[in-house]
C-alpha cells in the first residue's frame, strides 16, 4: 500500500491494531548514502547539478548520489560515488555493495535485490587539501 | 569552437555592440535627431547596405549553427559514459570514462620528463575492453622513446592496480616538446 508521498508500509504484527509504519524513500536513500560514505576508500558521493546547487545554498543532502527504487518488500539502490586516489576500485565497490545492503536490510527490513555502483570520479589528495584550507581560517 | 568561428564571433559581437550603442544614443537623444535621420536616409539609399545586412545575417546563422553543433568530428572509437567493470548477484560496478581518463593523465604526468598529458579512452572489440590514446608534451631534453615508454607503463600499471584491468593497450603520441619552466612548490 503506497500513498502519494511514495512511502512504504512495512508488514508488521502491530500493523492493523496499532497503526502502520511507513518509511519514506528518502530515508532509504539516506541510509544508503551514510553506509557508503563511512567506507575508507570513498571520497564522497557524486551530487549532480541539482544536488550541487542545493549544497552551495547551504542545504545538507545526505541522500546525495543515491537513487533508490523501493517496493513492498524489496529495494534496489544505485550509488554514484567518487573514490579516493590509490584504492582498488572493484574492492571498494564490493565493500560499498555489502555495507549498503546490510545497513538497509537491518534498519528497514527490506530485502535489497541489487546495489549498483557507479564510480563517477577520483578524488586526488591536493584537491582535498584545498577544500580543507577553505574551511579553516 | 575553432579559431575561425571565434574571430567571426568577435566581429559579430562588435557589430551588435556598435549598433546597440548607436540605438542607445538615439533613445537618449545624445545623437541629434537630424543627424541620425540623415545617416539612415543615406544608408537606405545605398545598395551596399543591403549586402552588409545580408552578410551580418548569414554570419549570425553560421554562428548559431556552430554553437548548436556537436563540435566537429567525433572519433567513433572514443568511449563515453560508463564502463562495466563487473557484474554479480550484488549488482553492477561501473566506472565513468572521465574517471579512467583522469587516472591515466595523472599517472602519465607523474613520470619525469612529461610536461603535459591528455588521454582518450577508446573502445576495443577484442581483448581488453578499452585502450588508451595518450598524447604527451615532453620537457626539452627528455628522451622521447624512454619517457613515452615509462608513461605507457605507468598508465598500464595504474589501470591494473585501480581497476583490475591488466594489459590495457596504451598508444602514445608525443605531440610537442616544451621548454617552458615547470612550476614547483618551494615551500610546504
Amino acid at each position: 500500500m503506497e500513498n502519494n508521498n511514495k512511502e512504504k508500509v512495512l508488514p508488521t504484527k502491530k500493523e492493523t491494531r496499532l497503526g502502520s509504519i511507513r518509511i519514506a524513500d528518502e530515508v532509504v536513500s539516506i541510509i544508503a548514502g551514510l553506509a557508503a560514505t563511512e567506507l575508507d576508500g570513498i571520497a564522497g558521493m557524486s551530487a549532480g547539478l541539482v544536488g550541487g546547487i542545493a549544497e552551495i545554498l547551504g542545504r545538507k543532502n545526505f541522500a546525495k548520489g543515491v537513487k533508490v527504487e523501493v517496493g513492498e518488500k524489496e529495494a534496489a539502490v544505485d550509488l554514484y560515488i567518487i573514490v579516493k586516489y590509490g584504492v582498488r576500485i572493484p574492492d571498494v565497490a564490493l565493500a560499498a555493495q555489502e555495507n549498503v545492503k546490510q545497513a538497509i536490510e537491518t534498519m528497514t527490513g527490506l530485502s535489497v535485490v541489487e546495489v549498483n555502483v557507479h564510480v563517477q570520479g577520483v578524488g586526488f589528495p591536493e584537491e582535498e587539501e584545498k577544500e580543507e584550507e577553505v574551511r579553516v581560517r | 569552437m575553432g579559431i575561425i568561428n571565434r574571430l567571426l564571433l568577435l566581429v559579430y559581437a562588435l557589430c551588435v555592440s556598435v549598433s546597440v550603442l548607436f540605438l542607445a544614443g538615439v533613445f537618449l537623444h545624445l545623437i541629434p535627431e537630424g543627424m541620425w535621420q540623415n545617416e539612415l536616409r543615406y544608408a537606405v539609399a545605398r545598395p551596399e547596405s543591403l549586402a552588409v545586412l545580408a552578410v551580418v545575417f548569414l554570419l549570425g546563422i553560421h554562428l548559431m549553427v556552430a554553437a548548436l553543433s556537436s563540435g566537429g568530428k567525433k572519433d567513433r572509437r572514443e568511449a563515453s559514459g560508463e564502463l562495466v567493470l563487473s557484474e554479480s548477484g550484488q549488482g553492477q560496478v561501473k566506472v565513468a570514462v572521465t574517471a579512467i581518463r583522469e587516472l591515466s593523465e595523472r599517472s602519465a604526468l607523474a613520470v619525469t620528463g612529461v610536461r603535459d598529458a591528455k588521454a582518450k579512452v577508446e573502445k576495443q572489440k577484442e581483448g581488453s575492453p578499452i585502450s588508451i590514446a595518450l598524447q604527451l608534451v615532453l620537457i626539452q631534453g627528455a628522451s622521447a622513446p624512454e619517457v613515452s615508454g615509462q608513461a605507457a607503463q605507468a598508465v598500464r600499471g595504474e589501470l591494473a592496480a585501480a581497476l583490475k584491468l591488466p594489459d590495457v593497450p596504451v598508444n602514445v603520441l608525443v605531440s610537442d616538446i616544451s621548454n617552458a619552466p615547470v612550476e614547483q612548490k618551494r615551500v610546504v
